[in-house]
């Protein structure tokens, strides 16, 4: 009788090997599903010219690229510390909707110098996502709640609540023309476009900087030591008498906080107003980014390269769907998904055989 | 009996065909070979002991006759065909069973519900109703009174184990494997256990014995197989040999060396640690101790003798902070104040040293080097941390000790066992500036290893005159380390001695009174 | 007080297809995390049942059957590969987990898109039935039967208690003689295919309707998930959960007709309260009256280093 039996490697093999295999099959089970169940109509060809333009077309996906960075690297405080923070949606837009509120109803932000009004807007984006992460990561360290269906529900609790405020008749924040929508940030908070680009100065500073002091952080601090030590063994990190539970409200709290950043910067450099319903106009940078960080091994400076491919990838799911005729924004967010999950799905299993020999036994 | 550079054989063979020979075995682990070309045959009909120290294969050889472990090269011949044993679902259809020292018994289930779960003959809409009867009748046979609808949880070690042994027999096995399985287990409980294992011989069974304990396998065996080092170095009749040779065959040369001679005395000074009427629950809300009161002065090692299971984990977790002290108090005594029942975080910013019983779980992480591990303690770092100066200090871990490892940095997971528990025992003999409590601080080292980490504990505490409490469940340690021995059992100090006026029998009374 | 009553009935008969939905999915997420897979891929499996059942609905005339058996088949499928492949290998349950509900979300709206397309040209098509009264009270009671007969399954006989033991503890119940492969196999067999009749019964039952915000935007096999986490996995107790659950969500729609609140902050209702029902469940004795098992979600590798 066949039998298959798995034994630990004695060295692993070089890291890089899986997400690349991961992607490379991910894209064509991908391929498959969509030929088939397109009934035919989405070809292999048209897949991989989709990818191959989104790959292709820095200019086009830079704005995606460096939020998804920027979301990348946040998610990989909490991810390395044993703490799968689903949440980021929900962090991402609580931030754009704080700012959102703040803008329109009081002067705090705007009336300070274009410059200055610009940090405080990050930096209320981070409180806003801390605060968001911390409600979860307080449930998680110190009830013990799963954080996986927390955060996720949290997510649509979010989008809910947004959802609701938005359109409040009769508040500041309110499209004059009653559109489904919030007023468009004042100029002086949105960022300006490199003409021939989709980014801007600020987007690229943020993004570098976040990606420094996270890599600063994780790295050089007794804190980082801490949330990574939580993520390898809690019972180290207890024995030694740090506080378990407040360990991993912080992982959480500060992912959070950093993808409220990132929310911000997609406010104030893509998009400088909330569309209403959030859940179905979000682009989904909360989900996208787990792929990003897993794809990237939880190694800082893979981030970027995961995060360029994801974007491609994202974009591919429009242009597959303009080839097509049918650009309709859920068979789009479906396309996405599918490439999502099968890359998720295949570097799940792959990463096995990095740590693990598998072995068929006679 | 012929010595050779080869194994060592009776010169009387017996001219059955063996139920299982095991050719050629072959066994790696990362950073070491556990089983290296063994062959040996077993018989029908006897009770043959595995003999060997701590890393000679012993264990990892029976795990591999039970399916648990697949060999890397080698044969199994089971009644002369040759089989492969992928798990232990093939292992128990040919009639082997294995009772580890550690009970597999799962807790939330009833004593029922996990004896029905091998049982081919019952069908799978079986109520676990159906188990009972045949239970009863093993229990008498064995002498023992187990409620068969009680939750594994709520039963003792004793029981617990006994429940194994008599799940073995339920499931009609030909082949029983104790692995270390009646070394814990009181004199009395055991001493009943070896008539049934003799009626079981007289009925064809085979009893494969591990132990450690050369004095075990010469009271109830026919047979006695040696390893060491993963090498088979020779099978013998327990009849045509003695101890003296036993002895020999375990350490080889080495056998000069390895005296478990007695370390130095200690100079006891005042109080370190001060425990007193500590009464302290389990994981499942019963008392593991009962008023304890001890206390471990400055310049002495307060060894703390007993059998696993009676309270020692919870008493180290206890003193360390890491479980709930129901009633009583632990006080320590450092930098000119008194510290009652410190947090965990003050007892390392003290400088209280811990080497924890499972020092994978609760020790180290493995997925870091030996730097982050020192980093992550109290006091080696401040909220930015300095990477050149922790490498130097992991450096001079390393060479103390002489750990194995390509850097300070190399993550743990790729360091053998034995480095891995070296890198922990620096780690917390450095932070150790006041006391350190130690439970089976040299578990999985080898013998030259473990004397050398008890004469660095001896000499620090000597020289810097801290106060080290030992937990240990090997009395040779106990014995080599200790200034005053006390004895634990079902959660109470039932003894406590000076070293000199110690005497080794009264002490083993003691721990399975 | 009568109108309270009359509506509060109202709202028991009108949420019986939910209930049955939830029940269904909760039971089966219930059965399969029971043998220690951590199901993470339920929200998708419920967009996917869905709208396979949609999809069945459209193309077959609402033939039921098929409507039922489509998603039963298609996420037990998913599901004893999921259940294969965590227990042979050591990988991550939870990561295989979302990785399947993004991937069944995707397929989920490219499936769903055709027949949406094809029942805009059938003008009085609905996908599904309309239950009458004694079809929901049958509903309810068929539930509650299925309860009955899950806790025997589970707790008296030997393919349930293996089922709990390759849950607490694999490799113990390995030792113990049982196959946890084929335990979980049977447990994923079974509790993925209720996944799926669940969702058919969302479809069928109670939403009667597919678009994004109704099947893949929904949450909805979230709710299930704490209604299985919060009832402790237990049979009866779920039913308990269910129940309560699914006069939530259906009531959050009259709440706003009664107290005026807005439609968008009644959505979020649900998920306030599963959220405080998983934090009462950890929070609480409850988290070891109805523990879960101890081996949820942990990887089973068998070979391990010696010390």
């Amino acid at each position: 009788m066949v039998s298959i039996v798995v034994v630990r490697r004695v060295k692993p093999v070089p890291y890089f090997i899986v997400p690349i295999l991961a992607l490379l099959i991910g894209i064509g089970v991908s391929i498959v599903i969509l030929f088939f169940l397109t009934g035919y109509m989405v070809q292999p060809m048209d897949v991989l010219i989709s990818i191959w333009t989104g790959l292709t077309q820095p200019n086009v996906i830079a704005n995606i690229f460096l939020i998804l960075t920027i979301v990348g690297f946040s998610l990989s405080m909490s991810f390395k510390g044993g703490i799968y923070n689903i949440g980021g949606e929900g962090q991402f837009w609580m931030a754009t909707w704080m700012i959102v509120w703040l803008v329109f109803t009081t002067p705090i932000i705007v009336s300070q110098a274009p410059l200055v009004s610009k940090l405080v807007a990050l930096a209320t984006g981070f409180a806003a996502g801390f605060a968001w992460g911390l409600l979860a990561g307080i449930l998680r360290g110190y009830v013990g709640v799963d954080e996986v269906p927390l955060t996720l529900m949290m997510n649509y609790v979010a989008y809910y609540l947004i959802d609701w405020l938005v359109m409040l008749p009769g508040r500041p924040w309110r499209d004059i023309y009653g559109y489904a929508k919030t007023r468009s940030l004042p100029q002086t908070l949105q960022y300006s476009i490199i003409p021939g680009t989709t980014v801007s100065v600020e987007m690229i500073l943020v993004t570098i900087v976040i990606g420094v002091l996270i890599w600063f952080m994780l790295d050089f601090t007794r804190l980082g030591l801490t949330i990574k030590i939580h993520g390898s063994n809690v019972n180290l990190l207890r024995s030694a008498g740090y506080s378990v539970p407040l360990t991993a409200a912080l992982a959480l709290a500060l992912s959070g906080g950093f993808i409220g950043v990132a929310g911000i910067v997609y406010l104030c450099g893509v998009t400088p107003s909330i569309r209403i319903p959030v859940e179905t106009t979000t682009s989904g940078f909360g989900y996208l980014g787990i792929l990003v960080t897993w794809l990237s091994m939880l190694e800082l400076f893979a981030v970027p390269i995961a995060a360029y491919v994801v974007s491609s990838l994202y974009n591919a799911g429009f242009t597959l769907m303009a080839i097509k005729g049918t650009q309709q924004a859920g068979v789009t967010a479906g396309v996405t998904n599918v490439f999502m999950g099968s890359v998720l799905l295949t570097y799940a299993l792959l990463i096995t055989i990095s740590e693990y020999e598998i072995r068929i036994v006679w | 009996m012929e010595k050779s550079s080869q194994a060592i054989f009776s010169s009387n063979p017996s001219p059955k065909t063996p139920i299982i020979r095991v050719e050629n075995i072959v066994k790696r682990f990362p950073g070491a070979v556990a089983l290296e070309n063994v062959s040996v045959e077993f018989y029908e009909g006897t009770i043959h002991a595995i003999l060997g120290e701590n890393g000679s294969g012993k264990s990892t050889l029976v795990k591999i006759m039970s399916g648990i472990y697949t060999p890397d090269q080698g044969a199994i011949f089971y009644k002369g065909k040759k089989v492969t044993i992928e798990n232990p679902i093939k292992a128990l259809s040919l009639g082997i069973s294995m009772v580890s020292q550690s009970p597999v018994l799962i807790d939330r289930l009833t004593v029922a519900e996990n004896l029905m779960l091998g049982l081919k003959q019952l069908g799978i809409f079986a109520s676990p109703k159906s188990v009972l009867k045949l239970f009863e009748e093993i229990m008498e046979k064995i002498g023992i009174r187990v409620d068969p609808e009680e939750n594994v949880w709520k039963l003792t070690y004793t029981q617990k184990q006994l429940v194994e042994i008599a799940r073995a027999l339920m499931l009609g096995s030909k082949v029983i494997i104790l692995d270390e399985a009646l070394t814990y287990l009181p004199l009395e409980e055991r001493r009943k256990f070896y008539r049934y294992l003799i009626e079981f011989k007289s009925k064809g069974g085979l009893t494969i014995l591990i132990t450690h304990k050369i004095p075990e396998a010469f009271e109830v065996s026919d047979k006695i197989t040696v390893l060491r080092r993963g090498k088979h170095v020779g099978t013998v009749r327990t009849s045509e040999t003695n101890v003296d040779t036993i002895r020999e065959m375990m350490f080889a040369e080495r056998a000069k060396e390895i005296t478990l001679e007695r370390l130095m005395d200690g100079v006891p000074g005042e109080t370190v640690l001060e425990i007193r009427d500590l009464w302290v629950k389990n994981d499942f809300g019963t008392y593991a101790l009962r008023g304890i009161s001890l206390e471990v002065k400055r310049g002495e090692v307060l060894g703390l003798a007993g059998i696993v299971g009676n309270g020692q984990v919870e008493l180290a977790q206890a003193l360390m902070g890491l479980r709930n002290v129901e009633r009583g108090s632990i006080i320590m005594y450092a930098n000119g104040r008194s510290y009652v029942k410190p947090a965990t975080k003050t007892l390392r910013e003290i400088g209280v040293g811990y080497i924890p019983d499972q020092p994978l779980s609760h020790g180290v992480s493995i997925d870091y080097g030996l730097r982050e591990n020192i980093a992550v303690m109290p006091g080696y770092t401040g909220p930015v941390i300095n990477w050149g100066r922790l490498t130097k200090l992991a450096r001079e871990f390393i060479e103390g000790l002489m750990i194995v490892t390509p850097s300070a940095k190399t993550p743990l997971k790729y360091l053998s066992g034995g480095n891995l528990m070296k890198s922990l025992v620096a780690r917390e003999l450095d932070l150790a500036k006041n006391a350190l409590v130690a439970y089976n601080p040299t578990r999985g080292l080898d013998e030259v290893t473990s004397i050398k980490v008890r004469r660095i504990i001896k000499e620090k505490v000597v020289n810097n005159k801290i106060g080290v409490l030992l937990i240990s469940e090997d009395l040779d340690e106990i014995f080599q380390v200790s200034d005053r021995i006390a004895v634990i059992n079902e959660g109470k100090i039932v003894g406590l001695f000076d070293y000199k006026s110690a005497r080794r029998e009264e002490v083993e009374k003691l721990m399975v009174m | 007080m009568d109108v309270a009553l009359t509506g509060f009935l109202d709202i028991l008969i009108s949420s019986g297809g939910l209930f049955v939905a939830f029940y269904l999915m909760a039971l089966g997420h219930s059965i399969v995390e029971k043998s220690g897979i951590l199901n993470l891929a339920i929200d998708g499996m419920f967009a996917l049942s869905a709208t396979l059942a949609f999809f069945a609905d459209v193309y077959y005339g609402n033939d039921l059957l098929k409507s039922f058996l489509l998603p039963a088949v298609v996420i037990a499928l998913f599901g004893l590969f999921m259940a294969f492949v965590v227990t042979k290998f050591p990988v991550s349950h939870g990561a295989v987990g979302l990785s399947l509900m993004f991937l069944m979300y995707g397929l989920s709206s490219v499936i769903g898109y055709g027949p949406r397309i094809v029942q805009a040209t059938m003008p009085n098509f609905s996908p599904g039935i309309s239950l009458s009264l004694e079809e929901r009270i049958a509903g309810y009671l068929t539930m509650v039967a299925l309860s009955i007969f899950a806790y025997w399954f589970i707790e008296k006989t030997k393919i349930g208690v293996s089922i709990k033991a390759s849950g607490e503890d694999p490799a113990a119940a390995e030792a113990l003689g049982v196959n946890v492969l084929a335990s979980r196999l049977v447990a994923a067999a079974i509790g993925f295919s209720m996944i799926g009749l669940g969702g058919a019964a969302y479809m069928n039952f109670y939403v009667r309707l597919w678009d994004e915000r109704a099947v893949i935007l929904s949450g909805y096999g979230w709710l299930a998930f704490s209604i299985a986490l919060s009832g402790g996995r237990h049979p009866l107790v779920v039913l308990l959960t269910s129940f309560i659950f699914s006069i939530l969500v259906h009531s959050s729609l009259q709440l706003v007709a009664w107290y005026g609140i807005s439609r968008e902050l009644s959505y979020s209702l649900p998920f306030i309260v599963a959220i405080i029902s998983m934090t009462i469940y950890m929070a609480t004795p409850l988290r070891r009256l109805l523990a879960s098992p101890k081996g949820l979600g942990r990887i089973y590798f068998r070979e391990e280093r010696t010390v």
